[in-house]
């Protein structure tokens, strides 16, 4: 790389720029803590000790994985990758509002990151979990304060990222563009940078105030002087049971565009989608937080208050379930890759979401909480339901990006290591989980028998990574060396393929289109009409016939 | 479409319609570990059918639908305004039925998890970085919980240091020790043998070693140890006495 | 074998702390031996915290009738142990509790007698009812007192002292000063009956009982109350001054809640102002 190119980067202001390195920086953080899981799936595959004899060193693990899989990958690789560089594209807006404020925000990502992997040469890296709960927060002799300034660095990057597509979103959509005209993706990006921006403060104050006591002394959370204990496990929960839809609602808003484009159909029920959906999902976010604290001595009231508006939540969910469904109703399904990772998040969703429903039940939690059932759950509905939708956004979109196609033979051997190794991995944590084996344990001396199930999680753990590394090595590959693609190649309706070219320079638009009400998204039913109801595509051809 | 809605309303109708009919209220004794097991049963089966439900309903679409033709465009018919209302209402109850049922049957077990019965035994749980001490009360402290079978014990916990959560898997009881609160389990012991009891709350290097066993023995067992931790702690306390 | 793993990390705990100990120890021993000091008698709150008062023990209240804390089961109690004999000096965590009583019958927000109940008790094995009345009169407790405020002797033939030992509450007779040294502390139970908070007097207000009540019910409130409930989310009990301090992190939290929203509103406002301003240029 010249200096030129390094410059340009560097110093860029280009949303699509911006997005890439998002999506550098998530896959890097998605690496390290995957080989961290890795390390934790192999200490556990035997009773005793087996690669490591010090649980402290164990503990940092679990730490990283956690907090960077949720914090640096998951969350900037949905709000930060896809929204950068998607939705603007989408509404036919040639920039951000404020993009000099998004290239800052990039760069508080990058600090969080290096931050985060400091934690790897400091002598007493945190131990603390990605929660952070006091009292253990504050009497450990690790760094808390890493966990705390690199959360500090995320949250402001994150809450400027809101302010900037929220005002994107209102004021830069292409001239003509209703509400009702957006696409899925745009609207799940906006209830999560709406749910960001109300709830991340509460969580950075929440952790300062630990830093406060930890460094300088305070009692915030010392029960001894006048602290309460339960308090920040309440301010946390307070953020990050939106900060799980702040992921889950991004990955159906791409696998709405994926499945509306490959099935060539229009998004089933569309505004009970959006608005029973997407809004009833993020007005029900903020009452649902106790449902992670049923066994840790709140009142009662709460705790069944909360079970009710827990379970009500399958009510948005399951609007969406039913959109997302019915989109594949009568459509003309052709796969590719993403569509291949996109078909296997219904299941994935399922199978996530459904364990969920016990979890739900405050007296079913009593013994499941804070069990590998509880761990595998999460995994399935946020880990990997979200990851697998980033993974096929990543191949749907990646002739956008690069103009050439990742799908091949390499594409589908990964997926299939992915997908089967996810549930090997999974399936027997479901099992254990039920039969009492806890989280977050180093070794599990009083449950000998649990043994094989750990040992056929870990063969399951490394066949997911075989898969990932297959993959992103497949993506790098085809980043230089895949086969060209041709404009639009999976004929999509949505502006991103029909009036941006693959690559798009700055400004994204040759000719900036505007809209009139007859056009959607979604349009697949009279093509010609949809087309003619934009000014001036940019690229008529591909509603016709590829070559 | 029409028929499709209809078809899956059904099935899901059916599925509550049904499901009391799986209820069996002989024999239930208050025991919070039954109740559990009864009721995890119940919700197994509710989301096995509904799972079954959805993934038959994702297989058979990408399935039939599926094409070759690039150029081919979806058919499915824009809805009505009253389809696309019905399509919100109807699923939109169908969820909430099921909610609000097993938001009753919880609601239910939480019950029996809350009240403690008048006649169970009180003992004294204090959760340290990385063990537990049992109070029986009248200063006999152990490291170890004996109960009698048969007897409903509740205990009392708190916490000297960070969070710990006392779990016995075998009782199907989970709570939060804090410092600073008292919070409680009770559980009723029905069967003699040894019981996992351990931590589930992260409270640092140790905590995946912060783990006992119950030992539920027989009434005249019990008494045997309870009168044998008596001595000790009378020999105990005798001992400091002389050399204090 | 986990256990005494744990066992020796303890005892390796131990060694080190014991090494950074008599830097400490140095200071407690500065205390001038001739002054008693408070923090002996202090209670030990988390040993005592959620027990209930000592089974059977009974009481013979004002009305000569005889009556245990069992029977109290249903509404919080605030449980005052004193003693009645004014010799010299008079026990005064009563005559305090008077005022703050009558102040909080002021505010008519929390009753005592209709919201929670008042309990005192001798600790001194010499007082009797007798003693009791005398000591009413003397402090000007004996009419225009709380609703359900009961002055109590213990029964006959029964020790007070294995009803104080059970919360730790330790008390004795200074000869010199002709008066008992004691915690003077409001204890507040539960509906239950259980030992929920321990208030320090002197150093309280009216709204401290009306916390601690409220707090010992553990969020069961009355949907009446709920306002109430939602005041005392502001503040948390402190173990170190036994009284309530504002939480903090509560209003913290808020704080940035709406910092949050605002921002939303912010940012819009200031991209509109914008926009005009080029409108206006171009």
């Amino acid at each position: 790389m010249t200096m030129q190119t390094f410059k340009e980067w560097f110093f860029t202001t280009d949303h699509k720029r911006i997005g890439i390195m998002y999506l550098v920086g998530s896959m890097a953080a998605f690496v390290v803590a995957g080989l961290m899981a890795l390390l934790i799936r192999l200490e556990q595959s035997n009773l005793g000790p087996t690669i490591t004899d010090n649980p402290n060193e164990y503990n940092s693990w679990l730490y990283f994985h956690g907090a960077a899989m949720v914090l640096a990958f998951l969350i900037p690789g949905l709000t930060g990758f896809f929204a950068n560089y998607f939705l603007p594209l989408m509404i036919g807006a040639q920039d951000v509002a404020f993009p000099r404020i998004n290239a800052f925000s990039i760069w508080l990502f990058y600090g969080a990151i290096i931050l985060a992997m400091l934690s790897f040469v400091i002598p007493d890296p945190p131990d603390v979990m990605w929660t952070g709960y006091p009292p253990y927060s504050i009497s450990t002799t690790s760094n808390t304060a890493f966990y705390v300034f690199t959360l500090h660095l995320l949250g402001f990057s994150s809450v400027l990222g809101a302010v900037n597509f929220l005002v994107t979103v209102i004021y830069m959509r292409a001239p003509g563009m209703k509400w009702n005209q957006l696409n899925i993706f745009t609207w799940t990006t906006v209830a999560a940078f709406v749910l960001q921006l109300i709830f991340i403060p509460v969580l950075a104050s929440a952790v300062t105030m630990l830093l406060f006591d930890k460094y300088l002394g305070t009692n915030f959370f010392n029960p001894e002087a006048g602290g309460d204990v339960l308090l920040y496990q309440n301010l946390f929960w307070f953020y990050s049971h939106p900060a799980v839809y702040v992921i889950f609602l991004p990955a159906c808003g791409i696998l709405f565009e994926i499945f509306a484009t490959m099935c060539k159909n229009r998004v089933f029920n569309y505004k009970a989608c959006v608005y029973g959906g997407i809004w009833g999902i993020v007005g029900i976010s903020g009452f649902v937080w106790v449902h992670h604290l049923y066994v840790s001595g709140m009142p009662d009231w709460l705790r069944i208050g909360q079970m009710v508006t827990t379970l009500l939540i399958s009510v948005p969910v399951g609007l969406l379930v039913m959109s997302m469904w019915g989109t594949l109703y009568k459509g003309a399904i052709t796969f590719n890759t993403g569509m291949l990772y996109a078909v296997s998040c219904l299941f994935l969703v399922l199978s996530g979401g459904l364990t969920g429903i016990p979890l739900a039940l405050t007296a079913i939690t009593i013994h499941l909480s804070e069990t590998s059932f509880v761990h595998a759950h999460f995994h399935f509905i946020m880990a990997m339901f979200s990851a697998f939708a980033m993974f096929a956004g990543i191949y749907y979109w990646f002739p956008k990006m690069f103009g050439r196609f990742a799908d091949g033979p390499w594409a589908t051997t990964g997926f299939i290591f992915n997908i089967v190794g996810v549930h090997v991995t999974f399936i027997p944590l479901f099992i254990i989980g039920v039969e009492g084996m806890p989280r977050r344990y180093w070794d599990y001396q009083m449950f000998p028998q649990f043994e094989p199930y750990h040992q056929v999680a870990t063969v399951g753990a490394f066949m997911v990574a075989t898969g990932m590394a297959i993959t992103i090595l497949n993506w790098v590959r085809a980043a230089f060396k895949g086969k060209v693609a041709p404009e639009n190649p999976w004929k999509s309706c949505s502006m991103e393929w029909t009036h941006a070219p693959n690559c798009p320079q700055a400004g994204n638009f040759p000719n900036p289109p505007s809209v009139t009400d007859d056009w959607s998204p979604y349009g697949y039913d009279d093509r010609e009409a949809n087309m003619a109801a934009t000014t001036d595509p940019g690229f008529p051809a591909q509603v016709k016939p590829a070559e | 479409m029409r028929t499709l809605l209809g078809k899956m309303s059904l099935s899901i109708l059916g599925l509550i319609a049904a499901a009391p009919a799986f209820a069996q209220e002989d024999g239930y004794e208050r025991d919070p570990a039954a109740g559990w097991d009864y009721l995890w049963h119940e919700i197994v089966i509710d989301i096995t059918v509904i799972g079954i439900i959805f993934s038959i309903a994702a297989i058979w679409m990408v399935w039939k639908y599926r094409t070759k033709d690039e150029n081919a465009v979806g058919t499915a018919p824009k809805l009505s305004k009253a389809a696309a209302i019905a399509w919100v209402l109807i699923p939109a109850s169908l969820f909430m039925a099921d909610d609000f049922f097993l938001s009753a049957k919880g609601w239910t077990l939480w019950n029996d998890y809350r009240r403690i019965p008048d006649e169970a035994k009180e003992i004294r749980v204090t959760a340290y970085q990385w063990y537990w001490e049992f109070d029986y009360g009248d200063e006999i402290i152990t490291e170890e919980l004996v109960v009698p079978k048969g007897q409903p014990i509740v205990l009392r916990m708190t916490s000297e240091d960070v969070l710990h959560s006392l779990y016995i898997p075998g009782f199907r009881v989970k709570e939060d020790v804090m410092p600073g609160r008292v919070t409680y389990v009770w559980f009723n012991p029905k069967e003699v043998g040894e019981y996992v009891h351990t931590c589930t709350e992260y409270c640092g290097t140790a905590h995946a070693e912060m783990a006992t066993n119950v030992r539920v023995v027989e009434q005249e067992e019990y008494d045997a140890w309870f009168e044998q931790v008596k001595e000790e702690a009378k020999a105990a306390s005798l001992n400091d006495n002389t050399q204090g | 074998m986990c256990m005494r793993y744990s066992i020796y990390m303890i005892l390796g705990i131990c060694v080190c702390l014991l090494g950074t100990f008599p830097a400490q120890a140095t200071q407690t021993f500065k205390i001038p031996e001739s002054v008693i000091d408070p923090e002996s008698l202090r209670i030990n709150e988390a040993k005592v915290l959620g027990l209930k008062p000592k089974r059977d023990f009974s009481f013979i209240d004002q009305h000569g009738d005889v009556f245990t804390f069992q029977d109290r089961t249903g509404k919080p109690l605030v449980l005052v142990m004193s003693y009645y004999t004014c010799d010299g000096v008079c026990s005064s965590v009563n005559i305090e509790l008077g005022d703050r009583l009558s102040e909080l019958e002021k505010t008519g927000r929390i009753k005592p007698g209709r919201d929670f109940d008042v309990v005192t008790v001798s600790f001194d094995k010499n007082d009797t009812v007798d003693t009791m009345q005398k000591f009413r009169k003397f402090v000007g407790l004996d009419q225009n007192v709380a609703d359900g405020w009961t002055f109590a002797v213990a029964s006959q033939g029964q020790n007070i002292k294995e009803f104080t030992d059970r919360y730790d509450f330790r008390f004795f007779w200074s000869a010199q000063d002709r008066t008992f040294f004691h915690p003077t502390v409001y204890m507040v139970l539960s509906p239950e009956m259980r030992l929920a908070r321990i208030l320090y007097a002197h150093d309280i207000e009216a709204n401290d009982i009306e916390l601690a009540v409220l707090d010992s019910k553990q969020g069961n409130f009355k949907p009446s109350e709920i306002i109430n409930y939602a005041v005392s989310l502001c503040y948390s009990y402190s173990y170190k001054d036994g009284k309530y301090v504002f939480n903090i992190p509560m209003f913290v939290a808020f704080g940035s809640l709406i910092i949050g929203m605002s921002a939303l509103g912010l940012s819009i406002l200031a991209y509109k102002r914008r926009q005009r301003k080029r409108e206006g240029l171009s």
